[in-house]
């Protein structure tokens, strides 16, 4: 790793961000542009309104959100390994899957659709994931303390155990609700930015996916150099005279609102949190301070390309297939291609 | 994997619309009626009532709950998950399940115990009546079955002349919100949606209960969107396109009533009526829009 660390210049941060940036710019523009309805531009520009004009509004929210989960997984996923040192953390190891299936399982099951506060209506199923991650989260921390400090193989126990643990729950709950709501939790599990939601729902959905993504990759870049010390494990940090434990606890608490967001909107979306950051340390080494801003970038557009090919599907399936499904079957191959090529190091072979 | 399909068996009994498999269902027209009849499915729980023969039913599932008297039934498990010894304690002599909504080795073993029974399909509206005549046969109430077929034939030929006639109505018919989760013609809702003279706008290729999004929906213009209640979708759920034709015309309604239209069995003519009272505001009494 320390090759990426001193081959860093500004030019190849600049590099790295441009190109993020405009592969996210297509991305988004593929996705805006293709889909099954045949929308006439004409008159979107013109703002009449309209069947063209409603479809382009969805389909805009839709690669935004699409964006905005992928990078928030992708990012989480990249300070997760950073900090655990273990290439199979996930954005899901700490509980959090486990938690937000459980948090919108068990409303569903208690038959609870919307909460309403003074003239809002929230609908319960992504609020209860969302407290759901957050509690997992909690837990898992909680019991990975040890005399203050977090002990880093009993995060990555704790959490596989309450996964587990939850997911036996969830198969309790899944008999207590009604069967038609089993294609709803089904399709959460798998992930999937499918659902119809009316636009302002939609809309308020970004707004605060958006804003957690913003804020939580903002302190991850800011933090950078943070991110690489902890890579190097307790000990390294400490002969560079670094206490770890502080930035485990933020990166944390950070990386579980962003999560908790992300799943809380899209379910349990697998393989980008796990493949992204790994393909990208491939490519541009173990340097946080480009990997995240990459993490970030070609996180978002990943997904956001992974939408567009679900949707490509639909003329030959005749159904709208779970993104979850597409992440795999894209990202495998692409990762193992990267992996085999091995080029570059993966940033792991020194002792992790 | 194993356990992903078990989650699916409800949907897979509305999506069960394969063809029968002889060896499941050995000749078993007894000499004797029988007695003790367990019934695996809602549908058939409402048939064997249907049937006048709801007095010898010792076993049902907990989503058997029409006729009211189904309710007094002892259970013996979930639609869908039922184990083997729960139906042997209620000893019957007959045991009946649709097929593709039962595990076909359970079939095999229990009459390879001794205990008849049968896999009935019911899937369509043709297999329906084919079901009815066969349970007739089974349960010695031929006679019963003759009449309530004949009956549904009328029913259906007074649909017939009520909207054959008329120009069919583009309907979009909705299972579920997240995701939008629709009714093709292939499936027994699509049937009776035709017959209540309604033309899908679903694709009859491709899946039975496919998943859509917005856009198909738009691009597919439909003039009544009809939302199950299992789907537990309001017509809020559709305000933001008002340039889809049922929305403009607000014409989103919730079938607050859905057994008769999603579950197969004796009350498929009620379930059309349900539908057509949506479709044509004028005939008949309006259904219960929202």
């Amino acid at each position: 790793m320390s090759e990426g660390v001193q081959l860093l210049t500004r030019r190849r941060l600049m590099g790295v961000v441009v190109f993020g940036l405009a592969f996210a710019a297509v991305a988004i523009a593929v996705s805006v542009g293709v889909g099954s309805y045949d929308v006439v531009w004409a008159n979107v520009w013109a703002g009449v309104e309209g069947a063209d004009r409603q479809v382009a509004i969805h389909r805009i929210l839709r690669s935004l959100l699409a964006f905005a989960v992928g990078s928030s997984l992708a990012s989480v996923g990249c300070v997760f390994q950073a900090l655990t040192r273990n290439p199979l953390a996930d954005p899901f190891l700490l509980g959090v899957s486990g938690g937000a299936a459980l948090g919108a399982t068990g409303l569903m099951a208690a038959g609870i659709s919307t909460f309403t506060i003074a003239q809002w209506t929230i609908p319960a199923t992504p609020l209860g994931a969302f407290v759901g991650a957050l509690l997992a989260l909690n837990v898992v921390h909680h019991l990975s303390v040890v005399r203050g400090r977090i002990q880093v193989h009993r995060i990555l126990l704790v959490g596989v155990v309450f996964n587990f643990f939850a997911s036996a729950l969830i198969m309790g709950i899944k008999a207590l609700i009604p069967v038609e709501s089993i294609r709803t939790v089904m399709l959460w599990l798998m992930g999937s930015l499918a659902g119809l939601k009316p636009s302002h729902e939609a809309f308020g959905e970004l707004v605060i996916v958006g804003g957690l993504v913003l804020l939580g990759t903002g302190w991850m870049v800011l933090n950078a150099r943070a991110l690489n010390v902890a890579s190097l494990g307790d000990e390294g940090a400490r002969h560079l005279g670094f206490d770890l434990n502080r930035v485990r606890k933020r990166a944390f608490i950070v990386a579980s609102l962003m999560v908790g967001a992300a799943v809380s909107v899209a379910g349990l979306i697998g393989f980008v949190g796990l493949i992204v950051p790994h393909a990208l340390r491939q490519v541009l080494g173990a340097d946080h301070r480009t990997l995240v801003p990459a993490c970030v970038l070609l996180g978002g557009g990943f997904l956001v390309f992974c939408d567009v090919a679900a949707r490509l599907l639909f003329p030959i399936l005749l159904t709208d297939p779970p993104v979850g499904i597409l992440t795999a079957l894209v990202g495998g191959p692409l990762f193992v291609w990267l992996l085999v090529r091995g080029r570059v190091m993966t940033g792991w072979e020194d002792g992790a | 994997m194993a356990a992903a399909l078990r989650m699916f068996l409800p949907i897979v009994w509305l999506l069960s619309s394969c063809t029968p498999t002889p060896s499941m269902n050995r000749a078993v027209e007894s000499r004797r009626a029988p007695e003790r009849i367990v019934s695996l499915a809602p549908g058939l729980t409402e048939l064997v009532f249907a049937l006048g023969a709801g007095e010898r039913l010792v076993g049902s599932t907990t989503a058997c709950d029409t006729p009211e008297a189904a309710q007094a039934v002892s259970r013996v498990g979930d639609f869908g998950t039922v184990g083997h010894e729960a139906i042997l304690g209620r000893t019957p002599d007959l045991v009946l399940a649709v097929e593709g909504a039962v595990d076909s080795r359970m079939v095999v073993e229990l009459n390879a115990m001794g205990v008849v029974t049968q896999a009935l399909p019911m899937g369509t509206i043709a297999e329906i009546r084919t079901t009815i005549q066969r349970i007739g046969v089974l349960l010695h109430v031929s006679e019963n079955a003759r009449r309530l077929l004949s009956s549904l034939e009328s029913d259906w030929r007074r649909l017939g002349h009520a909207h054959g006639s008329k120009r069919p109505v583009r309907t979009l018919l909705v299972l579920g919100a997240r995701p939008l989760h629709v009714v093709s013609p292939k499936s027994f809702a699509g049937e009776l949606l035709e017959a209540a003279g309604g033309l899908n706008v679903v694709s009859s290729e491709g899946p039975a209960y496919p998943t859509w999004t917005l856009e198909q929906v738009v691009a597919a213009r439909p003039e009544v969107i009809l939302l199950t209640r299992m789907s537990g979708a309001t017509p809020a759920l559709f305000e933001s396109w008002s340039s889809i034709p049922a929305v403009r015309d607000g014409r989103v309604h919730v079938l607050t009533q859905d057994d008769q239209v999603l579950r197969p069995g004796p009350r498929l003519a009620e379930g059309a009526n349900i539908l057509a009272g949506f479709l044509h505001p004028a005939f008949g009494k309006p259904g219960e829009a929202r």
